[in-house]
Parts: C-alpha cells; sequence; structure tokens
C-alpha cells in the first residue's frame, strides 16, 4: 500500500468540500502567480510524484499523478481517448455477400474489430504520393485481410469445404493468425487437464495479501477472469432437431495478405504483441462473432487498415477507456467511536475505515481512516447526522488517479507515454505556426 | 477511392493571429484543436506572472476551433512582454512540462523506457537502410 500522501494547501489553491448536495470550493491561501514559465516548472517539479498504484492484468494500468493542475490531466486523458493512432480496418470491397448481414453492417462490424499490431511501426496516409499526386497505398501504410467463406450443407459438408479452401489459401500464400486445427487441439488438452484437476481445487482462489488500491473484490475479480476465459465458448450451434446447418463466421477466419515486405517485418513465428496461438498480423481476439451463414451463403470480401485516430472513428481509440477520478479527502473532526465506528465501517466503501483499539478511557474501538483510495464518494455516512457532523469528506484538485484500460494492441504504460508525446507534438507545432504567422505580419 | 468516401478535411482556419492596437494584446485562432490544447495552454498562461488576462473558447463545438486570448498590457518596460511571446514561451513551459512527466513516467515504469530505447533503434535501422539503398542506386 502507497503511503497516503499529504494535499499540500498552498499548491493547490483550495479544496472541494463534498457536501450533502453537490460540491463546494474552499480556497485556501495559494503562493503568488509564477514570475514566469522556469518559476512554473521548479513550483510543479518539487510537488510532483508519479506512482503505479495497480496492474490488475496485462491491459490495465492505475497510476497516481501528484502535483499537476486539471487541465493537463484532462488533456492526457482526452488524448489517450481521441488522439492516438491506431490501425483498424477501413476500406472494405464487398465481392460477394449472399449472407443475411448487410454489406455495410458487416463492414462495420469488421472496423471495430481490433488488430493485434503496434501501430508505431505503420506510416499514416497521405505521406507516399503515386504517379498521379494521389494518396498511394503501400505495405508500409496498409494491411490487406481477406475473408473467403463458404457454409456448407451440413456440418460434414462444412468440415471438408473448409480443408478445401484452407489448403487453397496456404497456395495462395494467404496466413490465417489462428491454425483452427491447432486452436481445437489445444483447447482439447486444456478440457482435459480441467477435468483432472476439478475434484482437487474446491475453493476459488483467493489469496489476497494485500487488500487492492482500488478495492476490486474476489467477485469484481471472478467476474474478471471469467471474461477473459475462453474455455466455456464453443463454436458449436445449438442443437435443436431439423435445425439446418448454421456457419459462425468468427475473426479467426478472417486471413492476413501479406503485401510487400510486411512477411519479413511481421515474422509468422514470432509471439509480437500479445501472443497468441500463431503469428503475424491478426485480430486481438479470435472468436469475435462477424456473422452467420446458412447452406449456400458465401462471403467474400477484401479489407484493408490504415491508421486513424479515434476523433475520426471511435474504431480506432487505442484504449477501452481511460479515466481519472480526484484523490478523496477524508478527515475525521471529531472522533469516532464502538457502535458509531462499527456503523461506520459498514457504511462506508469497505477498506476504507478500520476499527483500531481506543487510547482514550472508556471507550473499546475507534475508527481511523486507513485507505482513502477506495472510497468512492457514496456520502452513505450522512444518513447518520452524528456522523455527518464528525466526518468532513473533500478531494483533493491536484491529485488524479487515473484509470487506463487498453484495448490490447498497445500496453497501457505505452498509451500514457504516447500521450505525452502527443501533447507536447501540439505544443511544438503551435510555437511553429506562431512564429510563420509573426514572420507574415512583418 | 469509392464514392462513398468520407474524407477528413482539415479545419478552414489552420491558424491566425486576430487583434490589432499594442502588440500586448492578441487572439490565436487555432483549427483543428480543442479544450486538449486550449485549457492546457490556457493554464500555463495563466500561471506567469507577465500575463494580465489568458483565456480559451470553443466558439461552437460543432467547428474544431479554438480561440485563446492573451493580454500582457501592463507592466514596466522591462518586463513587458508581446502576446505572441508569451504564447511561444507557454507552448515551451508545456513541452518541458510533458519532457518532465515523461521522465518521471520512466523512472516508475521501466518497460516506457526499454519500449522508447526500442522504437529509436528500429527507427536508426530503418534510416541507415534507406541510406544504404540510395547509395546502391
Amino acid at each position: 500500500m502507497p503511503p497516503i500522501p499529504e494535499p499540500d494547501a498552498s499548491a493547490t489553491g483550495g479544496m472541494y468540500d463534498v457536501k450533502e448536495s453537490g460540491i463546494q470550493f474552499r480556497h485556501t491561501p495559494s503562493l503568488p502567480t509564477p514570475a514566469n514559465g522556469d518559476e512554473f516548472l521548479k513550483r510543479l517539479k518539487s510537488g510532483f510524484q508519479f506512482n503505479v498504484l495497480e496492474r490488475p492484468s496485462k491491459n490495465e494500468l492505475v497510476f497516481e499523478i501528484i502535483g499537476v493542475d486539471v487541465s493537463f490531466a484532462n488533456a492526457l486523458r482526452r488524448i489517450m481517448i481521441a488522439e492516438i493512432p491506431t490501425m483498424a480496418l477501413e476500406h472494405v470491397y464487398m465481392w460477394n455477400n449472399t449472407g443475411l448481414i448487410h454489406d455495410e453492417v458487416l463492414s462495420h462490424r469488421l472496423g471495430l474489430v481490433p488488430l493485434n499490431v503496434d501501430p508505431r511501426l505503420f506510416d499514416e496516409y497521405g505521406h507516399d504520393l503515386d504517379e498521379n499526386g494521389e494518396m498511394a497505398f503501400t505495405d508500409r501504410n496498409t494491411i490487406v485481410f481477406r475473408l473467403n467463406v463458404v457454409c456448407g450443407k451440413n456440418e460434414v459438408d462444412d468440415e471438408k469445404i473448409q480443408k478445401r479452401s484452407n489448403a487453397q489459401w496456404k497456395a495462395e500464400g494467404l496466413i490465417s493468425g489462428y491454425d483452427v486445427e491447432v486452436a481445437q487441439q489445444s483447447k482439447k488438452e486444456k478440457d482435459a487437464k480441467k477435468k483432472v484437476g476439478g475434484d482437487d481445487d474446491g475453493e476459488m482462489k483467493e489469496e489476497v495479501e494485500e487488500p487492492s488500491v482500488m478495492n476490486l473484490s474476489i467477485a469484481d475479480r471472478a467476474a474478471a477472469d471469467a471474461a477473459t476465459s475462453n474455455l466455456n465458448k464453443s463454436s458449436t450451434p445449438i442443437d435443436t432437431p431439423h435445425r439446418p446447418f448454421t456457419k459462425h463466421i468468427y475473426t479467426r477466419d478472417l486471413l492476413w495478405c501479406p503485401q510487400g515486405e510486411q512477411l519479413s517485418k511481421f515474422p509468422l513465428h514470432s509471439s509480437g504483441v500479445g501472443s497468441g496461438f500463431g503469428g503475424g498480423i491478426r485480430p486481438l481476439h479470435e472468436d469475435i462473432l462477424l456473422a452467420k451463414l446458412r447452406p449456400g451463403q458465401v462471403i467474400e470480401l477484401e479489407a484493408h487498415a490504415r491508421k486513424g485516430i479515434g476523433k475520426d472513428h471511435a474504431k480506432w481509440s487505442p484504449v477501452a477507456t481511460a479515466s481519472y477520478r480526484l484523490m478523496p479527502s477524508i478527515e475525521v473532526v471529531k472522533p469516532i467511536y464502538d457502535e458509531l465506528a462499527e456503523e461506520l465501517v459498514n457504511w462506508m466503501e469497505p477498506g476504507v475505515f478500520k476499527l483500531e483499539e481506543a487510547d482514550e478511557a472508556g471507550h473499546r474501538v475507534k475508527a481511523v481512516v486507513v485507505n482513502p483510495y477506495a472510497c468512492t464518494m457514496s456520502r452513505n455516512f450522512m444518513r447518520n447526522p452524528v456522523l455527518k457532523e464528525s466526518i468532513k469528506m473533500s478531494r483533493i484538485p491536484n491529485h488524479f488517479i487515473f484509470s487506463v484500460e487498453s484495448v490490447g494492441m498497445m500496453e497501457p504504460a505505452i498509451i500514457v507515454a504516447e500521450a505525452l508525446k502527443v501533447l507536447k507534438n501540439k505544443a511544438s507545432n503551435l510555437s511553429v505556426l506562431v512564429d510563420e504567422a509573426e514572420a507574415m505580419n512583418e | 477511392m469509392s464514392v462513398n468516401e468520407v474524407k477528413i478535411k482539415p479545419a478552414t482556419i489552420q491558424f491566425e493571429l486576430r487583434g490589432t492596437g499594442p502588440l500586448t494584446s492578441r487572439t490565436f485562432v487555432i483549427g483543428d484543436e480543442d479544450h486538449t490544447l486550449g485549457n492546457a495552454l490556457r493554464h500555463v498562461l495563466i500561471n506567469d506572472a507577465r500575463v494580465d488576462f489568458a483565456g480559451y473558447c470553443v466558439p461552437h463545438p460543432s467547428e474544431p476551433v479554438v480561440h485563446i486570448r492573451v493580454q500582457t498590457a501592463t507592466g514596466g518596460k522591462d518586463t513587458s512582454l508581446t502576446a505572441t511571446e508569451a504564447v511561444k514561451e507557454a507552448c515551451a513551459t508545456l513541452e518541458k512540462q510533458c519532457d518532465f512527466v515523461m521522465e518521471e513516467l520512466e523512472k516508475a515504469l521501466p518497460e516506457v523506457r526499454e519500449d522508447r530505447e526500442w522504437m529509436e533503434r528500429l527507427v536508426a535501422e530503418e534510416l541507415q537502410q534507406a541510406v544504404e539503398d540510395e547509395e546502391e542506386e
């Protein structure tokens, strides 16, 4: 548990007091305005802290920044969501679609499929121009995928068609990042292992040595595990009698068509970013349902991926979400003992308060603030008028707890670094523009 | 490309410096920007004792334009600052702030530094490749 930092009242300029209805800003005497940029930076550096609080999984990062202003933190958050370039499918050339899903709906779904490729290894459109002066699609700025699926009359027929087409695609050089056979093989192995060891582990793994800062309870963690595990998902359709065979098209059916030097840059047998079974460039998740086909229906399309930013379309956003909250500060104005303390511990979010032995005579236990990070400002304690007077809850205006959850193509720490670079570029571009404008006016 | 393609158009005004009169008050009209840069820059400008007035606005949410108004009217002859100088200094300060936060980030998470070094190596290799290709030609 990181030590709870004390708020520096002169640096923040005030505190946000949480009242029964609403929040009030209470000014505290602050230092005079810095004389120039250097002094501003000096003050910033003296009170600055950057701590990683928690990393619940590979794609999530919880960290805190102390000492910056809300405008800077908000700028970082906005950039993480909307202005970090990513690769996603954009142009879909539909050659044949006799399935039930409309062309545009299928293209929309394809666009939202996250790709397992580091976007910084690709260029943006518009830099390479071909002979006519128009944007060129080169192997440095486009990834080509193909989807060619036919639904057979029944399961057996479908498997035959699948085998034939797999051989055909391999011959043509198309690559499926996920070898379906390999995937199903290892799934069978995992299932077998689970059956053997199922009797041994009776209890869920609940070794919680330290209460997590964000207070992820056991239930949350179990939900997260269930969401990420693919073992329960099966690709066989519902088994009702006389139901015609339905073929489910998953992202694993998307075939990568390596262009130019892409095969050497993204070799097949490397695990790359976020390793899976296969290699090369592939979607992050192999089991995203794209479409369903009935016997005789065909989908043939070619999809091109390009670089874009979240401002243009949300499919290009590299984060599931990035958010921040201000650090709560809980002050016990009048000491709380015994039954009142026990009531408080129950009413506040678990982990915030702890009952400690009271030093004062005549009282058994008292409530002590242990983990303000877990507080979510529920104002529950205000239901008791005595507690309402004894506790002051407020927010510290320059202490931000960021929570960044990445989609998977870049690690959340890298996304934060990229956001800082983007903000720096904005400032330097503006500086250049101001210089040019000044030169023009003279 | 295709008939239905939506081309992303840059804003009509990329940058404009508005304001006649003394050099100490200017409005900076920046296209393709929004609260992200506007608020951050305004905060840096406000925290400069030589700047009297600093404010920003987004005139209409549908247009990606931000106006930043800076006035440094009063002040002795020694500490006078034109509006454009104030904005340039604020940009420099913002860049230094980003650099500093990046350093702290790398201290807290060494994988960020490793990633940055890996990227730099890649870029250097590509440059070398390009140079070699040109020499061959």
